[in-house]
């Protein structure tokens, strides 16, 4: 029998109310509503008295949990699916002490007349660290989508905010939460920002938010999954195995573009200093789009294979030895190295663990390639090229206009403050996680197997990131052994794959697919 | 396997060396502001916190066994005393909500305490 799921407005504004009378004051006395706007008259907006705060040392003296709630429909190739938009705060706090850690701010999408028993929840969220989730929010499987383009770059900015025909809407409940800090998320005093800003703090926070919305929204009996792109497959693995010892059993893990350990990504240290072994199939596959590999190749998936072999067989050992030696490599080994990713002999000669960095300005001379997305090129000296990465320059006014004037008009939610699409949390992040310096959370991810062998674990990869490369992933999790039900896609694309219209098809059928396996 | 090989002063002087390679241009900079690009450039590391691993990083049985081992410190730190198990009111304390919602279930005997290997083995076989 389905079990309607309640709106909570009405409990909300009953907790704003309490906290602001705990809270002594300051700013948060005013009624939160204001009157309906034009639309759906069961809409109810909310214009938060609040000003949220980017800063390191910014606190809430006064939270609250208000939410405005607006309902909408969406048509997805003939079906439609009525459900509505939560757009507001809620407080997470220490699972024993009971203290406000911080107000998070999310939208949540959730479907109407549903088994909240058999429905799925997802909680999705962006990386950085420090980046909110604006760019899985407009950019992935929400009920709507800024229409890119990639790789092209020629289209009018901003994009257009369309109807999202690969929403996952269809298969799940949609909740969009932000980092402390960014978006409109803010720790609450005595804590500050800053404390959360911290691979165990941040994981720990999101762990409580997690745990507030399945109990204010009745959801502690449906599906769980996280969705988490590039740091956030950091803060996933640290997530999942924090719910599993909460006693919060999670059906998937879905690892978007991740980095899992800080020690084995040769792009955040300098060139020349670690072992780039990952990054080769990434080279060869952006080669072959250029047309660049001798021989040509048309086959993503079949090449991407191809030299995978060959960097176990030949290229990881000689990197390996050229690490320790400086010999030069043979010509024989650069002449195959050129041949397999067109990037020069020079290059190779320079340094054998050929960094992305050096691969992204020198594959093509005078071209600057994007990070996120190889396939984006810009000219050396171009705006497009000025800030390093024309994948990126390229889409960020867009998503960060949209998402103001979207939660203000659709989604009928005002602040005091405007959503921050990013904090400076990666200059004083705090990276150390079990015992190390630097984040390795193959454990994380192996520790929450262990405590629920049901959880499902995908991965989604762009053949074209330069950022995240997939095959470093593959390397990574190879380290877990066997793992049921694992699956691993690579796509046409970069950091952002979904963000290429053939490539967001494609793992929208997929992401149904790992659903429909995690559901038992 | 190590990640970084070098000493200091020998990846000062590759860096330079890769800086004067022909063709190499100024590749490999970054901006160091990155407030301004989408996830700001993730991934990225600060030059200051670029530190070297300090253990291998472990695989297969190993990883398992360090995970496992990981599970248990957590148990032990809700067992002060180092009995062996813990109450309900212990499992409460600390956090450990999977202990707390299946308790009756883990303690078969009823003896009002549980241990780690019983949870885990529950875990095991749960669902």
């Amino acid at each position: 029998m389905p079990v309607s799921l309640k709106p909570t407005h009405s409990y909300l504004l009953a907790i704003t109310l309490a906290l602001a009378a705990c809270g002594g004051g300051g700013g948060g006395g005013s009624t939160p509503t204001q009157p309906t706007q034009p639309g759906n008259p069961a809409d109810r907006g909310f214009s938060d008295p609040l000003a949220y705060s980017s800063s390191g040392n910014a606190s809430l003296s006064v939270a609250n949990e208000g939410a405005a709630l607006t309902h909408h429909s969406l048509n997805l190739g003939g079906r439609v699916i009525d459900y509505t938009a939560t757009a507001g705060h809620l407080i997470a706090s220490h699972p024993q002490t009971s203290q406000p850690k911080a107000a998070f701010f999310y939208v949540a999408y959730t479907a109407k007349n549903q088994d909240v028993r058999t429905r799925p929840v997802t909680f999705f969220y962006n990386g950085g660290p420090g980046s909110a989730s604006v760019w899985l929010h407009l950019g992935s499987y929400g009920p709507k989508r800024l229409q890119v383009g990639y790789p092209a770059t020629s289209q009018p900015q901003p994009f257009p905010l369309v109807d999202n025909q690969e929403s996952l809407l269809d298969t799940s409940d949609l909740v969009f939460v932000d980092a402390i800090g960014a978006g409109l998320s803010q720790a609450i005093a005595p804590h500050t920002n800053q404390t959360f800003w911290g691979v165990d703090a941040d994981a720990e926070a999101f762990r409580d938010f997690v745990t507030r919305y399945l109990a204010v929204n009745q959801r502690t009996a449906s599906p769980k999954f996280i969705l988490g792109e590039s740091y956030g497959g950091v803060r996933s693995s640290v997530l999942a195995d924090l719910l599993e010892a909460a006693g919060t059993r999670m059906n998937g893990v879905i690892l978007l573009s991740p980095i899992l350990n800080y020690y084995s990504n040769c792009a955040v240290y300098s060139p020349g200093e670690a072992n780039c072994t990952g990054f080769l199939p990434t080279y060869a596959n952006t080669g072959a789009h250029f047309r660049l590999t001798n021989p040509a190749q048309t086959d993503y998936a079949a090449y991407a294979q191809q030299v995978r072999s060959y960097a176990a067989s030949t290229y990881s050992p000689a990197v390996a030895n050229w690490l320790g030696s400086r010999l030069p490599p043979s010509n024989n080994l650069v002449d195959q190295l050129v041949g397999l990713t067109g990037a020069r002999a020079n290059l190779w000669q320079a340094n054998l663990s050929l960094h992305p960095n050096t691969y992204q300005f020198q594959l093509i001379t005078g071209t600057v390639l994007g990070r996120y997305d190889a396939r984006v090129t810009a000219p050396q000296g171009s705006a497009l090229a000025s800030e390093g990465d024309p994948s990126s320059t390229f889409i960020t006014s867009s998503f960060a206009s949209t998402i103001r004037s979207y939660l203000t008009s659709q989604l009928k939610y005002t602040a005091q403050t405007s959503y921050a699409i990013s904090s400076n949390a990666i200059q004083s992040w705090n990276w150390q996680h079990d015992g190390q310096d630097l984040p390795d959370t193959l454990p994380d991810l192996a520790a929450a197997l262990q405590q629920n062998p049901n959880l499902k674990i995908m991965v989604l990869h762009g053949y074209n990131d330069l950022a995240t490369p997939f095959h470093q992933t593959e390397l990574d999790l190879a380290r877990l052994g066997n793992v049921p039900g694992l699956r691993i896609h690579n796509y046409e694309g970069g950091h952002m794959m979904y963000l290429d219209d053939a490539s967001r098809v494609r793992t929208k059928a997929d992401l149904a697919a790992f659903y429909a396996s995690s559901l038992n | 396997m190590p990640h970084r090989h070098l000493a200091p002063m020998l990846a000062a002087l590759l860096a330079l060396a890769v800086q004067a390679a022909p063709g190499n241009g100024d590749s490999g900079t970054q901006p160091e502001d990155r407030s301004h690009l989408p996830q700001l450039g993730d991934p990225y590391l600060p030059p200051a916190a670029r530190k070297p691993a300090q253990r291998p990083p472990l695989a297969g049985a190993a990883l398992q066994a360090q995970a496992r081992a990981k599970l248990q410190q957590r148990f032990a730190a809700a067992d002060p005393l180092k009995t062996g198990s813990i109450s309900l009111a212990q499992a409460k304390a600390a956090g450990l909500g999977y202990v707390v919602q299946h308790f009756a279930e883990i303690d078969r005997q009823g003896s009002g305490r549980v241990s780690f290997e019983q949870v885990e083995r529950h875990q095991q076989g749960a669902r």
